[in-house]
């Protein structure tokens, strides 16, 4: 698996690093009770995402100026905001659209980078040549750029997120995609399969996808986090969906100017992101390990 | 004299473009007789392996013809291609990269009767338990996987593969080049077993004149793509006519270790 430089802050190089710096300041060494850890917290994490979706505490987006910055404590646990509103409902409330959001952006982008980069392969080579050169084209266009031109033509909204990191990170996974391809079809297995004369789409399905796809899994379970900490970052920069969503980023963007006074308001929402990036990042890692080229080899 | 069963009429393949062509074979043609092993020799690059391509149509020829038994694979019908593709099987060189690592033996072997078709849920059964226990493999492997077993073993099912939508014709691309030299002979000795049992055509290929000698009756020297020089294998070992087979047979190793051991010594510092 190479990683070029053309995309250095690509969210699959984010996700990598943090889930190795993770694993290095727990121990370093890989032991399954850290993996078994790392996905069960993954698992929770999702499920308080659904759940927040519908049901919290307190109304995340009831003001009442009367019980602004109330520190945490006794009826607020994480405090509340400005306007009064309880910073743990907003935080749950905000999971769902930060971490199923950014699970639904890998998935795309994943589904869309191996559906292109498959064809591509069944195409004439000329056809191919140009999709991997728009490929490229693609992934030298910064997602920030790209999300603030959508924001700028679409108006802020959560989709502009999407859409920029969807475009901008489908291209590097077919690019994976297509040099995993090109190894697999040279390979003699596929190639005793072709002198029967199988079809080129059953030869696909039943032999290039399920041994090509391994390292599909591990980018883009590498990619979640870093899709988190991007996603997040946008919304920061107010790229995303406008006051009051309760999103990641957007929380600690209206928690900024009470840093001084009221922490707790940006606090809570930032610590909420690293442990996200942390879990899905080792879980990612441990995805990784599970499918290491050099286990499958032997 | 037995009859011809594939024939191979100038066949030409080049690789590449503009400056970096490159004519991997150049007007070969040979025979291979029904019921023969045909020895098919030549250094690394030679061509070997790319005539053994276009046969299976993994490479399409630039020019020049093959002919299986009246089926001209380039103007077959479909009826006719599907005999061919049966017909005519292929034995990798790399048992370790043939076979597809997620798929068990038993599925491995199925695969090619399921592809061309026409072999009954029984019969697919029957067919896979008599050549594993011809090859000496157990029932019980058919449920592991390509990793479980050693280059040999995965050779050894390689062939089975190969064998068992019933082809007459048995190409082996350098079978046991990949395999470590103690099971090379036990591998050879299966192929030779299998050509009598099932009475198959074989053309093996080799760089290894040792081989062949023991093996066929036969022999085809490819020297860059042109054939150097073909006939029985008893004549051209006792008055080979070409230098290139000359060279090729001053290559074969010595019966004798310390005289192969300084012979390997001189030629690695000849490569210096
Ligand atoms: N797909 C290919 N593209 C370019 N050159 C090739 C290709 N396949 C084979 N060749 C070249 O053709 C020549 C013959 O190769 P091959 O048939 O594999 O030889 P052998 O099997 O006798 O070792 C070699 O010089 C090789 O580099
Ligand atoms: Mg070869």
């Amino acid at each position: 698996m190479t990683d070029d430089g053309a995309s250095v802050v690509s969210p699959a190089a984010i996700g990598r690093s943090i889930g190795t710096a993770a694993r290095r300041a727990l121990g370093g060494r890989r032991f399954p009770l850290l993996d078994r850890i790392a996905f069960a917290l993954v698992v929770l994490l999702v499920l308080v995402a659904l759940v927040g979706l519908f049901v919290t505490p307190h109304d995340p987006f009831m003001v009442n100026t009367g019980q602004a910055f109330l520190p945490p404590g006794s009826g607020h646990l994480l405090g509340t905001d400005n306007v009064g509103r309880d910073v743990l409902s907003r935080i749950l409330a905000g999971a769902g659209r930060t971490l199923l959001v950014a699970v639904a952006i890998v998935l795309c982008a994943t589904v869309i980078g191996v559906l292109v980069a498959s064809a591509a392969a069944l195409m004439p080579r000329w056809i191919d040549e140009s999709v991997m050169r728009a490929c490229d084209i693609c992934m030298s266009l910064p997602s920030l750029v790209l999300a603030l031109g959508l924001a700028a033509s679409l108006g802020p909204s959560m989709m502009s997120i999407v859409f920029a990191m969807i475009a901008t990170s489908w291209p590097a996974t077919a690019r994976l995609m297509r040099n995993i391809l090109r190894e697999t079809l040279t390979s003699s297995y596929v190639e005793a399969a072709r002198t029967l004369g199988m079809s080129r789409l059953r030869l696909m399905r039943r032999h290039v996808l399920p041994n090509s796809l391994d390292a599909i899994y591990v980018q883009a379970s590498m990619e979640i986090s870093g899709t988190i900490v991007m996603i997040s970052g946008l919304a920061f920069l107010g790229v995303g969906a406008p006051p009051p969503s309760p999103d990641w980023g957007s929380l600690i963007a209206q928690g900024q100017n009470h840093i001084t006074t009221a922490w707790w308001i940006a606090l809570f929402p930032g610590l909420a992101i690293t442990l996200a990036a942390i879990a899905f990042g080792l879980a990612g890692d441990a995805v990784r390990s599970a499918v290491d080229p050099s286990s499958r080899r032997s | 004299m037995p009859e011809v069963l594939l024939r191979v009429a100038g066949l030409r393949k080049r690789f590449g473009r503009g400056h970096g062509v490159h004519q991997a074979l150049d007007d070969v043609s040979f025979d291979v007789r029904q019921g023969e092993i045909l020895g098919l020799v030549g250094e690394s690059g030679s061509g070997k392996s790319t005539i053994i391509r276009c046969l299976v149509g993994l490479e399409k020829e630039d020019s020049g013809e093959i002919t299986y038994d009246g089926i001209n694979p380039a103007a077959a019908s479909k009826a006719e291609l599907r005999r061919y593709r049966r017909e005519i099987q292929l034995v990798f060189q790399d048992p370790y990269s043939s076979l597809d690592p997620r798929m068990t033996v038993g599925q491995i072997l199925e695969e090619p009767m399921l592809v061309i078709g026409g072999f009954s849920a029984r019969e697919r059964r029957d067919r896979i338990n008599e050549l594993i226990h011809l090859v000496g493999l157990l029932p019980e492997h058919l449920a592991r996987y390509p990793r479980d077993f050693s280059g040999g073993q995965r050779q050894r099912i390689a062939i089975v593969r190969s064998l068992v939508v019933g082809p007459r014709v048995l190409l082996c691309d350098e079978p046991v080049s990949a395999l470590d030299v103690s099971v090379q002979a036990q591998v050879l000795n299966l192929v030779k077993d299998m050509q009598r049992r099932l009475d198959l055509t074989v053309l093996f290929v080799s760089h290894d004149l040792a081989v062949v000698k023991y093996l066929c009756t036969r022999l085809v020297v490819l020297d860059r793509g042109v054939i150097a020089e073909a006939g029985d294998v008893p004549a051209i070992y006792d008055d080979p006519q070409a230098p290139y087979t000359r060279a090729l047979m001053e290559a074969v190793p010595l019966p004798d270790p310390a005289a192969e051991r300084a012979r390997r010594a001189r030629r690695q510092e000849a490569a210096r």
